[in-house]
């Protein structure tokens, strides 16, 4: 596992998706959205689920979209990989997209804080490395 | 095999239910796999899940396309 690792994107594709494994009861590949406009990542209700989390309706946050502010459940998942990155205990709002969508949900700030990131769309390479602060491969 | 192996094998709008072979205890990546269940269906798979014997080690992928063509992604939470 290197400082850095870099993902290949697709510039005209108007998104970038990015796997992460989301570890709990199983293991779940999801296909996130890199979104730096997010506070938290997002999870539908039934990937979170089959992790085995329990959705304590009780700890919900506010959050607020272009069109709407809603509450949603907030939840931990407990290790979460991306390009080989893990970093443990991630906050996630547990939301639906629209299935048409096709994507799992969104790859929030509550990961990427930990991360310098660098994203260049004329190669479509997005680069992740860990931030000079925190050193360990699993960030606590 | 590898997860992406996987890939390679399942390309079309696959849900792949695998036991996880060979995790790496530091950085948690999976290195080895090897498929127990190939459907069209999340659900499906998820039933499989539910019927495994309590401890099996296993991963979920989905190996399809996402965005078709003509299609965009506007949503943000704060």
């Amino acid at each position: 596992m290197s400082e850095k690792e870099s993902l290949r994107f697709d510039p005209s594709a108007g998104i970038i998706l990015i796997d992460a494994d989301l570890h709990g009861r199983v293991i779940e590949r999801s296909r996130l959205v890199f979104d730096t406009g997010a506070t938290y990542c997002m999870l539908p209700w039934k990937l979170v689920t089959a992790l085995g989390i329990e959705i304590n309706q009780n700890n919900t946050i506010q959050t607020t979209t272009a069109s709407t502010i809603e509450t949603s459940p907030i939840i931990t998942i407990p290790i979460m990989t991306v390009l080989g990155f893990s970093v443990k205990n991630v906050s996630c709002i547990v939301r639906d997209l629209p299935s048409v969508s096709g994507v799992d949900g969104l790859l929030g700030l509550s990961f990427l804080k930990h991360f310098k990131m660098k994203v260049d769309f004329a190669k479509g390479e997005l680069e992740l490395s860990r931030s000079r602060r925190v050193f360990p491969k699993i960030i606590l | 095999m590898t997860v992406n192996d996987v890939y390679e094998k399942y390309p079309d709008n696959k849900w792949v239910l695998l036991r996880v072979i060979k995790e790496n205890q530091e950085t948690h990546e999976i290195e080895e796999v090897e498929p127990l269940f190939v459907s069209d269906s999340r659900d499906e798979m998820y039933e499989k899940i539910n019927n495994l014997p309590e401890g099996d080690h296993v991963m979920t992928l989905f190996t399809g396309p996402i965005l078709k063509e003509g299609e965009a992604f506007a949503f943000s939470f704060v």
